[in-house]
């Protein structure tokens, strides 16, 4: 009998695995999907031990980069010219070296000059990861708990609001940058003081809800944060407005948000520790 | 368990690759699914229920460091693993050739079953033109990088004192 079982499973042996993995993975959607924020143990495991393995992998790609560029495009050089490219090569690396501290320099002297601006306490941080999938738009950052650093703090750099820490670990944190279609940000036009509400749209812009219809709203609007919902300090910038789609029905009306921080050319960051939920009336 | 240390270590390795190096390609570029090619791989050399919990590993890895409707990796990684296990029997999947028309359908479906589960859980208008601009492109390039990819991991294994894998 117990043999006949046996050969039963070996026969399906498949499909029952199948069924076990497949109903533990709709599970774990099931489990988490009413609770996002959720950061469970093993998690944060998984992202400590491949923290250190990005750092590694980031170093290596900027190191053979450099080998390339320095080595690799010199090797047909006639050896009569080896003096001359050698000095051309190295003024240029000079030059090169030069030009990317002038850069970082007048970066770190905006960032100084928003840290000043901002009266909120801020933690600079550095990006560390990108998300790999095509579908979300999430960051690693550099710090995590031990910095001061918790779940639902506001992203932010000189430009305006990048997003907020989804979860966080010890030595690092995810960011779910206001351009994810899973993040909202409540909002206020500059100039007509009209509300709404900022969703990201999954690409690289961002839309403008529950704005009432008889508000105005013109292209080129600046949209900034209201302060509303506890999240992001109040004058935040989000974007300008785009394109505008008012239909001839509803309450409301709807705009296209183009956010003013260029989410490809992220570097550095802040993350302000203080909590605006707290200070809500 | 041994045996299967440096095909975690992979999986490590391959998130860390596409977290930092292909994330830096501009969005507008398709990137390779590395991940995707190490399933396929895990299907063509491991034992069923090895190459599931790697699959599994896989996919749950991306979705912490993906975004936030948490586990959709995790199922559609899992599924293209049994899938693969379904057709490798069908079809010479050693053949580079059928490698890159496996791993690029693989994607296509993978993109399909993402789409879906998102647009049950939270209805975008944005989806479906996705599809078209973000996925079919992106599984051309995976499926070209695939047969390399895993000619790469058998060397990688090869070296690091593994079995050669036929």
């Amino acid at each position: 009998m117990v043999e006949k079982e046996l050969s039963i499973f070996r026969r399906y042996r498949i499909p029952f695995l199948a069924v076990i993995f497949l109903t533990s993975a709709l599970l774990t959607i099931s489990s988490r999907i009413n609770n996002v924020e959720r950061f469970a143990f093993v998690d944060w495991v998984f992202l400590e031990i491949t923290v250190p393995l990005q750092k590694a992998v980031t170093y290596s790609a900027n190191l053979f980069g450099d080998l390339i560029d320095s080595y690799v495009l010199l090797v047909n050089l006639k050896r009569e010219n080896v003096a001359l490219r050698k000095m051309v090569a190295e003024l240029r690396e000079e030059n090169n070296r030069l030009r990317e501290r002038a850069i970082a320099s007048e970066r770190l002297r905006n960032l100084l000059q928003f840290s000043k601006e901002i009266t909120s306490p801020m933690v600079p941080v550095e990006i560390i990861g990108i998300d790999p999938s095509s579908w979300f738009r999430t960051i690693v950052i550099d710090k995590g708990t031990t910095h001061g650093v918790s779940r639902g703090m506001a992203v932010v750099c000189p430009e305006g609001i990048v997003g907020h820490v989804l979860h966080a670990s010890s030595y690092s944190a995810k960011v779910l940058l206001i351009i994810d279609f899973n993040s909202s940000v409540d909002a206020i036009i500059q100039r007509s003081r009209a509300r709404g509400l900022v969703e990201g749209n999954g690409e690289n812009l961002c839309r403008l809800k529950y704005a009432p219809r008889a508000d105005d709203i013109q292209p080129g609007d600046r949209v900034l944060t209201s302060g509303l919902g506890g999240r992001y300090p109040k004058g935040l910038m989000i974007g300008k407005i785009g394109k505008i789609r008012k239909k001839s029905y509803g309450l409301f009306q709807q705009a296209e948000v183009i956010p003013s921080v260029n989410f490809t050319k992220l570097e550095e960051v802040f993350v302000i520790t203080e909590d605006h939920a707290r200070k809500m009336p | 368990m041994k045996k299967n240390l440096p095909l975690i270590g992979l999986i490590f390795l391959s998130i860390a690759l596409q977290t930092t190096v292909l994330a830096g390609i501009p969005h507008q570029l398709a990137k390779p699914d590395l991940l995707l090619i190490l399933i396929v791989f895990f299907a063509l050399s491991s034992t069923p229920l090895a190459g599931a919990l790697l699959a599994f590993l896989s996919g749950y890895m991306m979705d912490i460091f993906s975004g936030s409707i948490f586990g959709v990796h995790t199922l559609s990684k899992t599924a293209m693993f049994f899938l693969t296990i379904l057709v490798k029997d069908r079809f010479y999947v050693k053949n580079p050739i059928f490698q890159v028309g496996i791993i690029f359908s693989l994607s296509i479906i993978e993109g399909f079953i993402i789409i879906s589960i998102l647009g049950l859980v939270s209805p975008v208008e944005n989806l479906l033109p996705s599809f078209f601009a973000f996925i079919i492109p992106k599984s051309l390039i995976t499926g070209l990088v695939g047969p390399f990819f895993i000619a790469l991991i058998k060397y990688v294994l090869l070296l690091s004192g593994g079995e050669a894998i036929k």
